[in-house]
């Protein structure tokens, strides 16, 4: 091999070490990128949904359903109503919200906070009765190791108070006349007992039940 | 006259920067144009009695949003969709008598939900019924380049 090929391998080698050293310099920052878009990802799902001008992702509103979400169940926009917010005894806030599916024109009742979004979709709104609700916990399996529940929904028309009797026997009543929307949680202290609802029975406006619901749930 | 043909190792050596150079730009151009890509898939599904369930596979760390869904049939009886972390913990669960139960967590509702690896898991958490369910999850995930 001439000394002009050596000359010439050498400079080639280093060309290709250079890119080598790019490709080592820039990898952690693609990486990086990567599992920061990743981070931000449901808000990109957000931000074209919402067609934000800047691109950027709309910061998140606990409580508050967002466009990935309603995009999520095929929502119809203009269907979605929120009911009702509430904030719960740890300070966070949920929202209560009804909506229409655009693709099977099922009606649900959505409860949003609390760490997820949830949601029960049936051909009407009303199937199951005059109150379409959810419950949601975190934690489990076993009933003492969830860290916080909550009772959540909307009721029909002719349903003006709630009644929610607990495993105790405790009863608590909540007012649904405003916006038919409605929410209950348990406290942390029955949730380390235990403790679970029972029923749940709408009342109409001179107290009559209209319908009870068995909302007791198998196993500890 | 000096020969101008290139040895067996220069070319070796152009290849290989060529191509690290090609590779170096697909990546840059395939992460500025990154996808946010959903996989749907079914978990199982069968008849359920009270209590029983099924769950999906955990998945990859690479997803940003999961729906977890429970359709049963006819409708009417509790069904409960849940979020469960290696631990074994669930992590946000729902519980309701509709037709279709959806539980959805994203970074948007649940600060760090895409750093744990996490499973679908659906049952049927009525007290005396035995009903057809259909379980099924879909994730959301930035792709570096093509969805798959």
């Amino acid at each position: 091999m001439s000394r002009n090929h050596v000359v010439r391998a050498a400079g080639l080698l280093s060309a290709a070490g250079a890119v080598a050293a790019a490709v080592v310099a820039l990898l952690p920052h693609f990486i990086h990128s990567r599992h920061a878009s990743a981070r931000t990802g449901a808000g990109r799902l957000a931000s074209a949904a919402a067609d934000t001008s800047n691109g950027s992702p709309p910061p998140a509103d606990p409580g508050t359903l967002s466009a990935s979400e309603a995009a999520t169940l095929h929502l119809v926009p203009a269907s979605v109503h929120r009911r009702g917010r509430f904030v719960a005894s740890s300070g966070k806030p949920f929202g209560v919200y009804v909506g229409t599916r655009s693709d099977n024109g099922r009606q649900c009742v959505m409860l949003v906070g609390g760490g997820g979004m949830g949601a029960g979709c049936d051909p009407t709104m009303f199937s199951n009765g005059p109150v379409a609700f959810l419950e949601a916990f975190s934690g489990g399996p076993g009933k003492r190791k969830r860290t916080d529940f909550e009772l959540a929904g909307v009721v029909a028309d002719n349903v003006a108070r709630l009644e929610v009797t607990d495993s105790l026997g405790r009863v608590t009543r909540i007012d649904t006349s405003t916006n038919k929307g409605f929410f209950f949680e348990l406290k942390p202290g029955d949730l380390a007992r235990g403790v679970d609802v029972n029923t749940l029975v709408a009342r109409d406006a001179v107290g009559t039940t209209i319908a009870s619901f068995d909302a007791s749930e198998p196993g500890g | 006259m000096k020969s101008r043909e290139r040895g067996p190792l220069s070319k070796l050596i152009l290849a290989i920067a060529a191509a690290t150079i090609c590779a170096l730009a697909a990546a840059m151009a395939t992460h500025a144009s990154g996808m946010v890509c959903c996989r749907s898939y079914g978990t199982f599904q069968g008849y359920v009695a009270p209590t029983q369930g099924g769950d999906g596979p955990y998945d990859d760390l690479c997803t940003d949003a999961v729906r977890i869904s429970a359709d049963q049939t006819p409708g009417g009886y509790y069904s409960t969709v849940a979020l469960i972390d290696r631990n074994g913990s669930w992590r946000r669960s729902m519980r309701s008598t509709a037709v279709n139960v959806y539980a959805y967590v994203s970074p948007d509702t649940e600060a760090g939900a895409e750093s744990y690896s996490k499973k679908a898991h659906c049952n049927n958490s009525s007290n005396a019924t035995v009903y057809f369910i259909t379980c099924a999850e879909s994730d959301w995930y930035l792709a570096v380049g093509n969805c798959v």
